[in-house]
């Protein structure tokens, strides 16, 4: 069930509205059970992966925060793994070794975002960093806090489970704060990212008819998109957690805008980054071993990071490119240099940009074959017209001026951010009322009639 | 009192933006009500008035989605066997049942009702096609709302809402597609007074891929069965159709399309002919697999009006 499908506004107004009236003690019941019944909406069978994993970490956390014995607790972790990989990863190896056959045929929701955060939970119990939940509802609310589920933020225990201990009333501005951020969610995800995603499919669907200005430029666009898709979800998210009085972890802070790789990972999916370098960069042993073994470290994170978002050659390249580029850097000192200066800012951003985007070629591809293909057409493309015959109808050329119409929002809003230091809502809510009104009835209407929110369309981040 | 406040400005926010999102959605409604009417599934207008003009003659209707609007020559039908016709085919997008739902009160004992469900429908439901179901029941046969379960209604209700948010999107989209595109096929004008799609006469076929039905359930046979016999108790003559398909797709589609044959023949179900012989050669389609191209529409109606003069020997 979508954040903007009609049945998921009309259960979650009600269930806010529950939130809102009922007594306080009863909040965590309410969103437990919500929990339940969003995630039942899919496969109930997925739904006992999810359980049966809440119950074996909620037991194993209270007996790793006794016992501190590291075999114990390897091999508690094994376990808790052990549904991700059997689920995303068994097939994929088996296929890799000429075995041709499949596991399980669909992957259940959110299964990478719920099993990193259980994992995080269970080493942060172990470190002694926090302290081990005993009661299982409210563990269970932690791991199946609906806005989370489908594709994160992946929430650290320091930060959910005291809001969940202490529940606390939600005020009206932390309501209207949330409905404004998934107002924004909902333009990027279905306008934005829908209308792009449209020109993108149909260069990619067909890249040997196409010339190289439209490749090259679809796949920047597919940056836009993934960008689009997975902040709108976000802020859908954080939105839908706020209203219920609840925050979240950050997970984007205008990535586009990085001068650096390394500053780009930093800002782009903030809470796996961290992670990343909270639970296998720094246990491998992080900065502080070496520059060889550090470098070999950042790029076993990077092609685990590849891996986690998919079971394909694919994805483990564009971690990889990633992983080089930051080692790169960190060797070059690149990322301190690009701070200072205009120029040097500028000549930052551009080459990180770049980067970023053509590695996003590697992440869209089907499969390696066809990634090399799609690069090897950019260059045959000069010879072809340069706008494609299937891009002169009606429809393409509509969805391209909407998202010509998005990129320039969506670098304005960025920029205007960053500037301000602040958010969008923040920063409209400072504005005349008849300044507010309008930006937001737009952001409302835009994606309402001229958006995608039909079945077809997914989150691009749920796949994982 | 600080937080009644707070809660009455906040209940008059939500009740404002609301209010705003009706309005847009009323204004989708009523401005793209009467620009559908010009639209390829305008022309069931056309339809449904001739066939409420034959309603007290003995009739042969064809009811489908596309391919039948496509495939069906009812004019040609009718000149072949002397029966006045009317293709009620139009878009397999909106549901069988409100189809046959406009058609009933129009139907009496003495017509011939030929049922053509394209492949697709099989693997549905009997009201499936919740956008398209809408916009039939606001815009082209109102009536049919009376006869559609109160609870299909139901269900159809926030489909209302966002139908009309998108089509007043789709009212200032298409207006400018009509200025520009060059697609002159989807109109309610490409129709001939007996509900036949015509316009593809003399045009180039355009480019297509192949469609490929796999399933194995068949949800809407039972519903089917049941509509069939309804028209049979009114002492209608009832026929099953297959529908056109392109070789390469039937070729894959074959044991899905047999089964539902079988099916419907272990049920006693009038079928005309078996599935294979409507499957032709892909130079004898105009824009996607099912769409016949004009002269075989021709061969198909003429095939179709042979085996039914057999049958009614």
């Amino acid at each position: 069930m979508a954040f903007y499908s009609f049945s998921f506004l009309a259960l979650f107004a009600v269930l806010s509205l529950f939130v809102g009236i009922m007594p306080i003690k009863f909040k965590n019941v309410l969103l437990f059970a919500a929990g339940i019944l969003f995630y039942s909406f899919g496969d109930l069978s997925h739904l006992f992966i999810l359980v049966l994993l809440c119950i074996f970490t909620y037991f194993t956390g209270i007996i790793a925060e006794k016992n501190k014995s590291k075999a114990l607790f390897a091999l508690v972790l094994v376990v808790s793994f052990s549904p991700l990989f059997l689920y995303k990863y068994l097939s994929w190896l088996l296929g890799l070794a000429g075995i041709d056959f499949t596991v399980f045929r669909s992957l259940p929701l959110g299964i990478s975002f719920f099993t990193f955060q259980a994992a995080g939970y269970l080493i942060d119990v172990y470190r002694g960093k926090v302290k081990a939940e005993r009661n299982i509802l409210h563990y269970g609310l932690f791991l199946s806090f609906f806005p989370q589920i489908t594709a994160g933020p992946i929430n650290s225990a320091e930060l959910l489970l005291p809001q969940i201990k202490n529940p606390k009333k939600v005020t009206f501005a932390e309501y209207e704060n949330g409905l404004k951020n998934m107002a924004h969610g909902l333009f990027y995800k279905v306008f934005c990212s829908a209308s792009c995603g449209y020109v993108v499919d149909l260069v990619f669907n067909s890249p040997e008819k196409t010339s190289s200005l439209f490749l090259a430029a679809a796949v920047f666009l597919y940056g836009f998109q993934i960008y689009w898709d997975f902040n709108g979800y976000t802020l859908m998210a954080r939105g839908c957690a706020s209203c219920l009085g609840i925050e979240m972890a950050e997970n984007f802070n205008h990535p586009y805008l990085s001068t650096s790789i390394t500053d780009f990972w930093r800002r782009w999916h903030i809470s796996l980054s961290t992670w990343f370098r909270k639970y296998l960069y720094f246990p491998l042993g992080g900065s502080r071993c070496g520059a060889f073994r550090a470098s070999v470290n950042m790029l076993i994170v990077f092609a685990v990071s590849g891996i986690w978002h998919g079971a394909d050659m694919t994805f483990l390249i564009w971690g990889l490119i990633n992983g080089v580029f930051l080692v790169l850097e960190k060797r070059l000192n690149f990322y301190d240099n690009a701070k200072n200066g205009k120029v040097r800012k500028f000549f930052g951003w551009l080459y990180t940009y770049i980067v970023v985007n053509a590695a996003w070629l590697f992440f869209r591809a089907d499969n390696m074959g066809f990634a090399v293909n799609y690069a090897l057409e950019i260059g045959k493309g000069i010879k072809r017209a340069l706008i494609p015959s299937y891009f002169i109808s009606t429809t393409p050329l509509i969805k391209l001026a909407f998202t010509a119409f998005a990129v320039a929002c969506t670098i304005f809003i960025d920029i205007y951010e960053e500037k301000k230091k602040s958010n969008f809502a923040e920063i409209i809510s400072a504005k005349k009322p008849l300044v507010r009104w309008l930006v937001y009835i737009i952001l409302l209407l835009l994606p309402l009639c001229f958006g995608e929110y039909g079945s077809s369309s997914t989150f691009i981040y749920s796949r994982f | 009192m600080k937080n009644n406040n707070s809660a009455v400005k906040f209940v008059s926010k939500i009740i404002l933006i609301s209010v705003i999102v009706l309005v847009f959605c009323v204004l989708g409604h009523v401005l793209y009500k009467s620009y559908a009417k010009t639209t390829n599934n305008g022309s069931y207008i056309d339809k449904m008035r001739r066939l409420e003009e034959l309603a007290s003659e003995d009739k042969a209707v064809f009811v489908g989605g596309s391919a039948t609007h496509f495939g069906i020559h009812s004019k040609y039908f009718e000149e072949q066997t002397g029966i006045p016709s009317v293709n009620m085919g139009l878009n397999a997008g909106t549901s069988f049942g409100l189809y046959i739902n406009s058609i009933k009160p129009y139907m009496k004992s003495g017509d011939v009702l030929f049922l053509m469900p394209e492949y697709g429908y099989y693997e549905e439901g009997w009201y499936n096609g919740t956008d398209n179901n809408v916009e039939f029941l606001l815009y082209y046969s109102p009536e049919t709302i009376k006869r559609t379960p109160v609870m299909t209604l139901v269900k159809y209700l926030p489909t209302a809402l966002t139908v009309g948010l998108k089509n007043f999107g789709f009212y200032f989209q298409d207006n400018i597609r009509k200025r520009i595109s060059k697609n002159k096929v989807y109109l309610r004008s490409s129709s001939n007074e007996y509900g036949d799609m015509v316009i593809h006469e003399n045009l180039p076929p355009a480019e297509f891929v192949n469609s490929v039905y796999d399933f194995e359930k068949f949800p809407f046979v039972d519903e089917l069965e049941k509509s069939i016999k309804e028209f049979e108790d009114m002492g209608v003559k009832v026929y099953l159709l297959f529908p056109p398909l392109n070789k390469s797709s039937f070729e894959q589609s074959e044991k899905c399309a047999n089964s539902i044959y079988e099916r419907l023949c272990k049920d006693n179900v009038n079928v005309l002919y078996e599935p294979g012989v409507s499957a032709y050669d892909d130079d004898k389609f105009f824009d996607t697999v099912y769409h016949l191209s004009f002269s075989q529409g021709e061969e198909f109606t003429d095939m179709i009006a042979e085996k039914f003069a057999s049958d009614n020997k």
